[in-house]
């Protein structure tokens, strides 16, 4: 099989390794582009964890703009953040960008590591439901939305797979007001009290990525985080990609273009529903009382108490 | 003999085979949207012919960010 474009070998979608680079980079330019993701001179703080996704979105960006700065949350997950930590910061220095890391143990006090022992030697007692990616997904996205103040956009390199996941994972169990949320350009509307997030990789797959940063021949540490991923995010994944089978990004990209057609219209018909208030605790910007960051802290308080520690 | 690793498994076989990846993967129930098949050192097409004493990696694209 020849390359559509020239006379060389297929590598990958019809195209061979020199086409298929500028066939992934067109495609992050035409979203950055077509979303309006990005003015000239913004400066952009990009969420890295060191795996191939944001390697490849601070890669990339980092190419096509003059200011952008890394940020890696260190949540405490013993022999795999240590590790992908060690590999961000040989790409940050071979690239010349700025890298912030901040950790949840100077955040919260405590490593992620210590606050799941702690949950699950309460859980034998009582049944409290916090999974890992609970913590991580209410600490990780304030420390987030904490430390890229003052940058124009946040980044991060969630891809076609994660997306199609999610807008799927939200109709089946009926949150439609959340997946409103959801685009390449999160959030409802400008809000304002957000630096606005991106995801430039939004219309490309894990294996399209994964593809591009071997070719680039980046450093990348390819292990999994050792905490199990929520079961219902890995029962849609499985399934969706056995759809897929054979049809490469086809049903993927269907299930994102049909949500983005309908979005603006979920966007403005909960515009008016979402209420800001503003934590009564720390008082940052949230829809309820009290914010989920604090709330969750809260709840670890209370298992510290009842477990005398 | 074709080795293999699958990621994925973290596990490795040698078996005789002569054909495409794409079958090889199949025969060992691995679908091919969940990897990339790197041959010798180099990311390749699925529908790669391999022979004896190559060398393919299924290296799985599901991770973390
Ligand atoms: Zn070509
Ligand atoms: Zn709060």
């Amino acid at each position: 099989m020849k390359c559509k474009k020239c006379n060389n070998g297929v590598l990958i979608n019809d195209l061979c390794n020199d086409h298929f680079i500028e066939y992934f980079e067109n495609i992050v330019k035409k979203t950055i582009k077509e979303y309006n993701l990005i003015e000239k001179d913004d400066k952009i703080i990009v969420a890295t964890s060191g795996g191939k996704d944001s390697i490849t979105i601070l890669y990339l960006l980092n190419k096509f703009y003059n200011n952008v700065e890394a940020l890696c949350i260190d949540e405490g997950i013993k022999g795999y953040r240590s590790k992908t930590l060690l590999t961000l910061k040989q790409f940050c220095k071979e690239y010349n960008i700025k890298l912030n890391v901040y950790s949840y143990k100077k955040e919260f006090g405590h490593s992620l590591d210590y606050f799941m022992d702690l949950i699950s030697k309460y859980n034998k007692i009582k049944k409290l439901n916090i999974k890992p990616c609970t913590i991580c997904g209410i600490f990780r996205r304030y420390m987030i939305n904490k430390y890229s103040t003052g940058f124009d956009k946040s980044a991060t390199g969630h891809n076609l797979d994660d997306e199609s996941q999610a807008i799927l994972m939200n109709l089946l169990k009926n949150q439609i007001p959340i997946l409103a949320r959801f685009g390449p350009l999160t959030g409802i509307s400008n809000e304002n009290l957000f630096v606005p997030r991106i995801k430039p990789l939004y219309f490309l797959s894990e294996k399209e990525i994964l593809t591009y940063s071997y070719l680039k021949k980046f450093d990348l540490f390819y292990t999994e985080c050792p905490y199990v991923p929520q079961a219902f995010r890995a029962e849609v994944r499985d399934n969706l990609n056995e759809i897929s089978k054979s049809k490469t990004n086809e049903i993927k990209l269907n299930i994102v273009n049909n949500f983005l057609e309908i979005s603006k219209k979920l966007k403005s018909k909960y515009k008016d529903t979402i209420q800001i208030n503003y934590c009564t605790i720390c008082n940052i910007a949230t829809n309820k009382k009290i914010c989920n960051k604090c709330e969750l802290i809260e709840k670890i308080n209370m298992v510290k108490k009842e477990c005398k520690l | 003999m074709v080795k293999v690793y699958i990621e994925k498994d973290n596990k490795n076989i040698e078996l005789e085979f002569n054909g495409k990846i794409i079958d090889l993967a199949k025969s060992l129930n691995v679908n091919i949207e969940t990897v990339i098949c790197v041959l010798n050192e180099s990311v390749v097409n699925e529908n790669t012919n391999i022979k004896n004493s190559d060398n393919i990696q299924f290296l799985s694209v599901i991770s973390g960010g």
